[in-house]
């Protein structure tokens, strides 16, 4: 589903991926683990098209079609969904709003009709109990006055609600207790399925924990320097970054 | 009198303790000698410094009153570390994961934490200072990683009859770990005019960690006691405080909060409740010095009659 070779990125003129390549298959999970600084969150921005972020460098394919050739929209039209690890808050546009104007787009872009109000209201109310938020943030302006842990269930609901083919997950465990991000985790299993990918970025192995992956993926300085299986983020929890030759932590 | 290391506070600081938490204490001793006593010129203290009224010697606190039970009208589950007038009073709470040790048994590293403290490290906190530089042999309570820990842990200021009492606390919460901690004030002061509690804080809450903090008073509403709450939040660690501050003779309370990391989350809640003369002071301070932080805070206050 997603063959990046060789990629070269940048932001505001430092480059930080330096030669990453990956594969992911549909059906798979991919975890991405690596010291702050090391491009994860970069990776994330790529692949979503912020155009804050240049590709120098490489190539990205997505079910086959070039997708550095594709904006922003048409990336999230093909299906790619970025759950991000600061979420930001739009006061003034109702939940409500912003997920029924997404998910009509992309039905519209798949040729299928757009949902009415009462079938998207009745999906909308399911999918944010499952979450464990309640129906009245649905209303609120996206992220509005909501804590860090809310922001990020609001994130996993705007996934559940969209389905898209390949997720993003940019850092959603970080700063969740230990209720939400089984909230979060049941929320990301729900959705695994064989013609679906998922991409995990996790600066912590407890929630390799709860969403098993297939693979585990340490980058660092701006490349993928060693893969593996969940024991792989077992032996990093364990040992830290050390004995694979880099510093644990660097300043983003 | 004008300066804060005229006063004689009848206490010393602690000859138990190693050679970094010495230092530190001799640097705020010297520190102290250059702090002024609090009036209404002093920015912080405006509205508030009339009712300082310290005198120039407290007694000696007594050390020989015992602990009688703890009335606060609720019940709890939960570990209780009693700090009585100049006494600590510190048993082996059987929780797995969580070591308590008295400052005089900390190694190098741990005093180091310890001195690294947001309180500790601030030069803007009168009282806080005075308690360094008089530095008392403390609890450190450290929460390994990713450990719950399951039972509250309650510290109680304990001070009756006249005299200060300067207690000292150190949380280290290690990264993915949690624990709510609940600080409690109760002072009898007797109608004596020299009682004074003046606590220090400190709680260094490391990556992906998270504490909850309860601060509440009991006293009989004609006491004076000074606290100081600092907390250090690393990357995507929380921070939820709740106070319930009722009005006394003098009660004033500065929290710290400093956002260390990218996603660090502080939500702070209070409510305040004076009535006839009384007064309560809350002072807080977030400082967010890494981005992609949130704070928030909510203080309410009800202020009857003169309050």
């Amino acid at each position: 589903m997603l063959e990046i070779k060789n990629l070269y990125a940048n932001v505001e003129q430092k480059e930080i991926l330096k030669g990453l390549n990956l594969n992911v298959n549909a059906g798979e999970v991919h975890a991405i683990m690596g010291p702050n600084g090391s491009g994860k969150s970069t990776l994330s921005q790529v692949l979503a098209g912020n155009d804050a972020y240049s590709v120098t460098k490489g190539a990205i394919s997505y079910q086959d079609k070039d997708l550095l050739d594709m904006s922003t929209e048409e990336r999230a039209r093909e299906g790619i969904f970025l759950a991000f690890q600061y979420p930001v808050e739009i006061p003034g546009v109702s939940n409500l709003q912003f997920m029924r104007t997404a998910i009509n787009n992309i039905r519209q872009h798949r040729g299928l009709d757009e949902m009415n109000a009462a079938e998207f209201m009745k999906q909308a109310k399911a999918t944010i109990q499952q979450v464990n938020l309640d129906p009245s943030f649905l209303k609120r302006g996206v992220n509005e006055g909501f804590s860090g842990g809310e922001k990020k269930r609001n994130e996993i609901m705007q996934m559940l609600m969209l389905e898209p083919r390949l997720a993003i997950l940019d850092e959603t465990d970080s700063g969740l207790d230990i209720d939400a991000l089984k909230v979060v985790a049941d929320g990301v299993n729900a959705l695994r399925s064989p013609d679906r990918a998922i991409i995990m970025v996790t600066h912590y192995q407890r929630l390799l924990d709860y969403i098993v992956p297939d693979y585990v993926h340490v980058l660092a300085n701006g490349q993928i320097i060693k893969s593996g299986g969940k024991e792989l983020a077992l032996e990093l929890e364990d040992k830290g970054y050390g004995w694979l030759g880099i510093a644990d932590e660097k300043t983003a | 009198m004008t300066v804060l290391s005229n006063i004689d506070f009848a206490i010393q600081a602690s000859k138990d303790l190693g050679a970094e938490l010495q230092d530190f204490s001799q640097t705020k001793l010297e520190k102290l000698k250059s702090i002024r006593i609090p009036t209404r010129k002093t920015e912080s203290w405006k509205y508030s410094a009339k009712r300082l009224k310290l005198t120039e010697t407290y007694p000696q606190s007594s050390s020989t009153n015992t602990v009688n039970e703890i009335d606060n009208g609720y019940e709890l589950d939960c570990h209780v570390i009693i700090f009585n007038n100049t006494q600590l009073s510190l048993n082996e709470l059987g929780e797995t994961g969580m070591t308590i040790k008295p400052f005089s048994d900390l190694n190098e590293a741990q005093s180091l934490q310890v001195v690294s403290g947001a309180i500790a490290q601030s030069n803007s906190y009168e009282f806080a200072i005075a308690n360094s530089a008089y530095l008392q042999n403390g609890i450190y309570i450290n929460v390994a990683k990713n450990t719950h820990i399951n039972k509250p842990v309650k510290l109680v200021f304990l001070q009756t009859g006249e005299g200060v009492n300067f207690p000292r606390v150190f949380f280290n919460i290690e990264s993915g770990s949690s624990i709510t901690i609940i600080e409690e004030i109760h002072i009898q002061a007797n109608n004596s005019p020299s009682t004074l509690v003046n606590s220090v804080c400190d709680i260094n809450i490391e990556a992906n960690a998270k504490a909850q903090y309860l601060r509440m008073n009991f006293d009989d509403g004609k006491s004076k006691h000074v606290g100081a709450t600092g907390v250090n939040l690393h990357r995507d660690a929380r921070f939820e405080s709740y106070h319930l501050a009722l009005g006394s003779e003098l009660a004033r309370h500065d929290l710290l909060v400093k956002m260390l990391g990218s996603g660090a989350e502080c939500q702070l809640n209070g409510v305040c409740i004076t009535q006839d003369k009384q007064h309560y002071a809350n002072h807080t301070v977030v400082e967010h010095i890494a981005p992609n932080c949130t704070s928030d805070e909510t203080y309410r206050c009800i202020a009857d009659n003169e309050a």
